[in-house]
């Protein structure tokens, strides 16, 4: 069972850029005035941020990074490993924590590897920095979250041409003793890994043609509604805690209608789930550190919360982490 | 269980836009948005998930009533 604690890691500094390029779902085209309105009410989904022609996940993260970096005034020597989560590198080979390597300037004694992940990408990719740093005694680390799914969507599918944004983040990881531990649980089911999927354009299918991301959205509303809370449920006994010293319950922002459900199911407030799904969308694996930036960033900024992070989607993978935030460096979301 | 059909067909009534649904007892004429909030509200209602298949497999909301109990543990 992956649920498990890390010590002696903290969160410095979470920051997050999306596209300028705003588009309404208003404007669909293919869509009844009143077809337009039933999907709006219920994903919840105004306005989406589609990134332009030559700006990638990279780019995104490479912005809320140099931000975040110099915000912390952090000496870029000293970050010891780079992690870039993503389902949209620029390239197949090399990955992009190689190219921001070089594109941070950071130096060469710096590991760094890529993590192919979804909307629980977020959550896993913190469970992955935080616990190698945490073993391995490295000090600073940087975990780059981002993807431009717009790009591997087919316009005129509106099963998920709706839904979905760019948006790239940086969260700043360092060790440090007085840390308090991170806890995490951590699922997967690849039974179901045709609930969302890119056939095409991988090594069993080369070709590029047509090589969009398909969903099932109905399969994944089931997951959902199946998976998520009872995911959160065990990890706040795993830390023998319970919700109401929870400060904030940031979803990973699939849809209105499911985020309404888990919340009920989990039993909170809509006080403490901020949300980022109206203005938008689903930015994929960057929900989370977007939702942060954009909406308790003042909060988090002047005063210690506690607060539980879920993520789901594609694998299937799911899973939840708690987290301390101890007055972090959280600069003002980046829009380019 | 302690729901009745009636109760039941008064939820699921509740839910669909006449706009949309020209008899809304009949579960293939549902958009795929509605079938969502259908599964959404059972999901409240009854602590029931219907997965799509199950779903799509139910012609009548009666029909749809009768899976849901046979679901409920």
């Amino acid at each position: 069972m992956a649920q498990f604690s890390i010590s002696n890691t903290r969160i410095a500094g979470i920051s997050a850029a999306l596209p300028k390029r705003a588009v309404s779902n208003r404007d669909l085209k293919g869509l009844s005035a009143q077809e337009i309105e039933l999907l709006i009410t219920t994903t919840g989904i105004e306005n989406r941020r589609l990134a332009d022609e030559t700006t990638c996940a990279s780019d995104l993260c490479l912005a809320a990074a140099e931000k975040l970096l110099s915000e912390l005034n952090w000496n870029k020597e000293e970050i010891d490993v780079l992690i870039f989560v993503t389902q949209t590198p620029d390239f197949q080979v090399p990955g992009n924590s190689m190219l921001l390597q070089q594109k941070l300037e950071l130096p060469t004694s710096c590991l760094a590897f890529d993590i192919n992940q979804g909307c629980a990408g977020y959550v896993y990719g913190l469970s992955v920095i935080s616990g190698l740093m945490s073993s391995s005694g490295m000090k600073k680390g940087l975990l780059l979250v981002g993807d431009t799914i717009t790009k591997i969507i087919d316009k005129e599918d509106n099963s998920t041409t709706p839904i979905f944004s760019d948006a790239g983040s940086a969260t700043a990881i360092e060790f440090s003793n007085d840390a308090k531990p991170m806890h995490f649980n951590l699922q997967t089911d690849g039974a179901k890994h045709d609930a969302i999927t890119v056939e095409k354009g991988g090594a069993r299918n080369p070709s590029k043609e047509d090589a969009y991301m398909t969903m099932h959205g109905h399969d994944i509303f089931a997951f959902g509604l199946k998976e998520v809370a009872p995911n959160i449920h065990a990890l706040l006994e795993f830390c023998h805690t319970n919700k109401d010293r929870i400060d904030y319950f940031v979803f990973h922002q699939a849809n209105r209608l499911l985020n309404e459900s888990i919340r009920k199911k989990v039993g909170v407030d809509p006080e403490k789930v901020p949300t980022t799904i109206a203005k938008f969308g689903n930015t994929s694996c960057a929900t989370i550190p977007v939702t942060i930036v954009s909406e308790i960033a003042e909060r988090i900024k002047t005063k210690e919360s506690q607060l539980v992070l879920s993520g789901f989607g594609v694998g299937l993978s799911w899973g939840s982490a708690m987290v301390n935030l101890d007055e972090i460096v959280c600069p003002e979301l980046i829009e380019m | 269980m302690n729901k009745s059909y009636s109760e039941f067909n008064s939820l699921i009534k509740s839910l669909l836009d006449p706009n949309f649904t020209a008899d809304y007892e009949r579960v293939d004429t549902w958009t795929s948005m509605q079938t969502l909030i259908v599964v959404s509200a059972i999901d409240e209602h009854y602590d029931v998930v219907i997965a799509y298949e199950e779903l799509k497999a139910c012609s009548s909301v009666k029909e749809l009533y009768e899976r849901v109990v046979s679901k409920v543990v």
